[in-house]
């Protein structure tokens, strides 16, 4: 055989914390060098989606064993399609997913612990009997939330805060 | 940084289970019949599954998988590592994701 170039690629199992439209946190086993590119892929809303991603962080203790938290930016290498994970946040946002995801005081991804709290803005309670006019987003969710463990409607979202 | 917090963010009440796969290049040193010599920059662990994508004497794209069977740095720099791999597979049309050509 003649070629002499090649490709390896390797599938690691990966936790997801949080996640926006622009990239979101992850945990793995292993540490991700910083600038690593990949192929994400998770069930999200009701369906399989992959989104390339790059790793912008990594928050690893300094014996270097145990889990790590390493935080992506996805990679708009084409528009968000259906089984894109961009095109299921957008598309949760625009199911009007405000009214359900209260502020939280947190950690953003990537967050090197410097992070501010986020403004306390009234969070909304659960209901057990979703308005009307989420019944789209509510569907949405219980489909995520069989899918994978837990992203519902009593998830959180985060305004932009002042940049550093 | 400017490059933070630029979209509102959902946090998973408990975290999702995901799958995330990393391709890095590789060069040939050796290959034979089902046993492969492949230097990479990237460490690999033993007994990892991996997917290794090549092209062929005709510009086709092939893959198999194969197990890493061994890894030993390569002095030097940049860091560079010589994996010897078990292929589990023969080479077949596919793909960039790795999906069999139809």
């Amino acid at each position: 055989m003649t070629v002499t170039i090649t490709s390896l690629t390797r599938s690691k199992p990966i936790r997801i914390y949080d996640v926006s439209a622009g990239g979101c946190l992850l945990e793995s086993r292993e540490p991700l060098p910083v600038g690593t590119v990949g192929l994400l892929t998770m069930d999200f809303d009701g369906r399989r989606r992959q989104e390339w991603i790059r790793v912008c962080r990594v928050q690893a203790d300094e014996s270097r064993r145990g889990p790590c938290l390493v935080s992506v930016e996805f990679l708009p290498l084409e528009p968000a399609g259906a089984n894109s994970i961009r095109g299921g946040v957008l598309r949760l946002r625009a199911a009007g997913t405000r009214s359900h995801f209260p502020t939280p005081s947190g950690r953003s991804s990537g967050d090197t612990g410097k992070s501010t709290e986020c403004d306390d803005t009234p969070r909304v309670p659960p209901s057990p009997i979703a308005p009307a006019d989420h019944e789209d987003l509510n569907s949405s969710c219980m489909s995520l939330e069989l899918a994978t463990p837990l992203l519902n409607a009593s998830a959180r979202e985060c305004p932009k805060p002042e940049k550093e | 940084m400017s490059d933070r917090r630029l979209h509102p963010r959902s946090i998973f009440l408990a975290p999702a289970s995901a799958q995330l796969r990393i391709t890095v290049d590789g060069e040939i040193e050796h290959w034979l019949d089902t046993r492969a010599v492949v230097i990479s920059s990237s460490p690999c662990a033993c007994g990892d599954e991996l997917l290794v994508h090549s092209l062929d004497d005709n510009g086709q794209i092939t893959s198999c998988t194969a197990k890493v069977m061994a890894c030993e740095p390569i002095l030097g720099h940049p860091a560079r590592y010589r994996v010897s791999l078990a292929l589990t597979a023969a080479p077949a049309p596919a793909r960039l994701d790795g999906a069999p050509v139809a």
